[in-house]
């Protein structure tokens, strides 16, 4: 039996204050699996990203990557440590957190100059991550000079630059315009054909059949309120509602997005 | 349903006649003055001047030899020498003189009285009196502090405190020439080696988040004027922009805990490396030659020729 990426059972997290981040939250992904964590704000999505990629580590039951028990001792130092954040990327939901460094160049260098890599391999996957996203004009940059699609896009970078096996995408295509949107949709679909493992948190409901193989929905109560294929779950109109991901007055219906007038009738059927 | 007091039309309350606050408006157009200041100085960088155009290391490396040949020079002539060929060296990079006076001058009312005024004075350099600030006929006691009964300016003070400012000034102008021709970035490469590593991140990362801070500055005061209908009290604006100051600094700590998460997540173990590009061209080899030339020479007309003619 293959080792699943992650793998936990009924796990709870509570922030430094007390209050419940995670409740009882069971799920298990395999490798080249493209999971779609769905949720309205405030469920958890981004806490189960933390949790996942070894930044925070849950209070009961514990969560798993590659068989190995994710704890601070774990992640401290060690051989495991290393090699968890060489196959485990993460991009931030916040890119003002993840771009710390003065120009995109540097941006995209900082994790394969953290694994040691030599001078010229780092310098090729920096050049050739500039290539692949278009990032070249704008190598010498800072990032408050940046637009949000740029930020995201360096952002994005400086994850795959490290190139990890398992990439966690928070939010990635939070606030930005559709044209990004799509190109992120069309990049997330050619990542997963070349077997990369994707996580990817979201509340917007387009993307999420064409980059998801599965969906696990987290609820308003921090728990786990349903998982299966995308189809599926996109067309349960009542778990929808019932996690505040739709609304009456908007919905997929059909297969489509469809809006009503806020002021219609109630005779419709759904 | 809406309450009645949103749906109905606005009747203008009339004006309170007090000022608007002039301490919270200069706090906040100093801070944004600070981000123009900072967008001039990477323009200025990327011109494409003489020193635009040279390895940010070799100027790096440069500049601290002309700033040692400096603190090596004793004479005043061979230290205005050396300021003219750093004046000169900065047009040719298309740097402004105002610009440049500008950025060196503030340092010198408080450099004169911290440095200049005291070590002019009798009871710190004795000698030959310039000029005597006050006599009198017997000593002079406040509790356990005895005055002397005569305080003069010396020449000997004088000349060492004139050396001091100008070694100073010379100092500053090769800073400020290095850093309106470079840009911060490159700036803090060149600086990196394996023992300033850490300080060198901590600097780029703290260069970094200022911006963010000044931003979400902006941005606050901007939401208060938009609804500002008339100005508060001054003591109510101190107290705003105190709780302002509280609100950034809570934000700013989760923001290095963020940063640190970011950072973890891509591999760091607490050692920051960074990579290095330098380049070593026929310009960058024209520029030390001519720095060496320029530090030996005034250091032979400082030694060799002025020491030989004032001795």
């Amino acid at each position: 039996m293959v080792t699943p990426v992650f793998e936990a059972d009924r796990l709870t997290y509570r922030y430094p204050d007390g209050r419940i981040g995670l409740r009882e939250v069971s799920l298990s992904i395999a490798q080249g699996e493209s999971v779609v964590i769905l949720g309205a704000n405030a469920s958890g999505k981004s806490t189960l990203m933390h949790l996942l990629a070894g930044l925070a580590f849950p209070h009961e039951r514990p969560l798993r990557a590659f068989g190995t028990e994710l704890t601070e001792s774990t992640l401290e130092r060690g051989p495991f440590a290393q090699s968890f954040r060489q196959r485990v990327g993460l991009l931030f939901q916040d890119t003002e957190a993840m771009l710390f460094n003065a120009n995109v160049w540097d941006e995209v260098a900082f994790g394969p100059l953290q694994l040691d890599l030599p001078r010229e391999e780092v310098e090729r996957r920096v050049q050739e991550i500039l290539d692949l996203l278009g990032l070249m004009p704008i190598a010498q940059q800072p990032p408050h000079a940046l637009s949000g699609g740029e930020r995201k896009k360096v952002a994005l970078g400086a994850m795959l630059a490290v190139s990890p096996d398992v990439l966690l995408l928070d939010e990635p295509t939070g606030g930005l315009d559709p044209r990004f949107q799509r190109w992120f949709v069309e990049f997330a679909v050619e990542l997963r054909e070349a077997g990369k493992t994707l996580v990817t948190t979201t509340h917007d409901l387009h993307v999420v059949d064409e980059i998801g193989d599965r969906v696990i929905v987290l609820g308003e109560d921090r728990r786990v309120a349903a998982e299966g294929r995308p189809h599926a779950l996109l067309t349960d109109l009542h778990l929808l509602l019932s996690v505040n991901l739709v609304h009456e007055h908007s919905h997929i219906h059909d297969g489509e997005f469809h809006i009503h007038p806020h002021l219609h009738r109630h005779d419709h059927d759904h | 349903m809406l309450p009645d007091w949103v749906v109905d039309p606005v009747s203008p309350r009339p004006a309170s006649g007090r000022l608007p606050s002039r301490f919270l408006a200069r706090t906040l157009r100093e801070s944004s003055q600070l981000v123009q200041d900072s967008v001039f100085a990477e323009r200025a960088a990327r011109q494409p001047g003489f020193l635009q155009r040279l390895d940010a290391r070799v100027k790096l490396l440069s500049v601290l030899g002309l700033l040692v040949a400096a603190s090596f020079l004793h004479h005043l002539p061979s230290l205005w020498l050396l300021a003219a060929f750093v004046g000169l060296v900065a047009t040719f990079s298309r740097v402004g003189g105002r610009v440049l006076f500008n950025r060196v001058w503030w340092f010198l009312p408080a450099t004169f009285v911290i440095v200049v005024l005291p070590a002019a004075l009798s009871i710190f350099t004795p000698g030959e009196a310039l000029a005597t600030i006050y006599r009198t006929p017997g000593p002079i006691a406040f509790g356990p502090i005895r005055l002397p009964e005569e305080l003069t300016v010396t020449r000997q003070g004088a000349a060492a405190a004139a050396l001091v400012i100008t070694r100073l000034f010379v100092g500053v102008l090769l800073a400020v020439t290095l850093t309106l021709t470079t840009r911060w970035q490159e700036l803090l490469r060149a600086a990196h080696t394996e023992a300033t590593a850490p300080f060198v991140l901590i600097l780029a990362i703290m260069y970094r988040y200022l911006f963010v801070l000044l931003r979400i500055t902006d941005n606050m005061h901007i939401a208060k004027l938009a609804r500002t209908i008339s100005p508060a009290p001054r003591a109510e604006e101190r107290r705003w922009v105190g709780s302002r100051v509280a609100v950034l600094f809570a934000r700013s700590r989760r923001l290095s805990e963020q940063v640190y998460a970011a950072m973890l997540a891509r591999s760091y173990r607490g050692d920051p490396k960074a990579h290095v590009m330098a380049r070593f061209g026929v310009g960058e080899g024209a520029w030390v030659a001519l720095c060496a030339a320029v530090g030996l020479s005034m250091l032979f007309l400082d030694r060799v020729v002025l020491g030989a003619l004032l001795w």
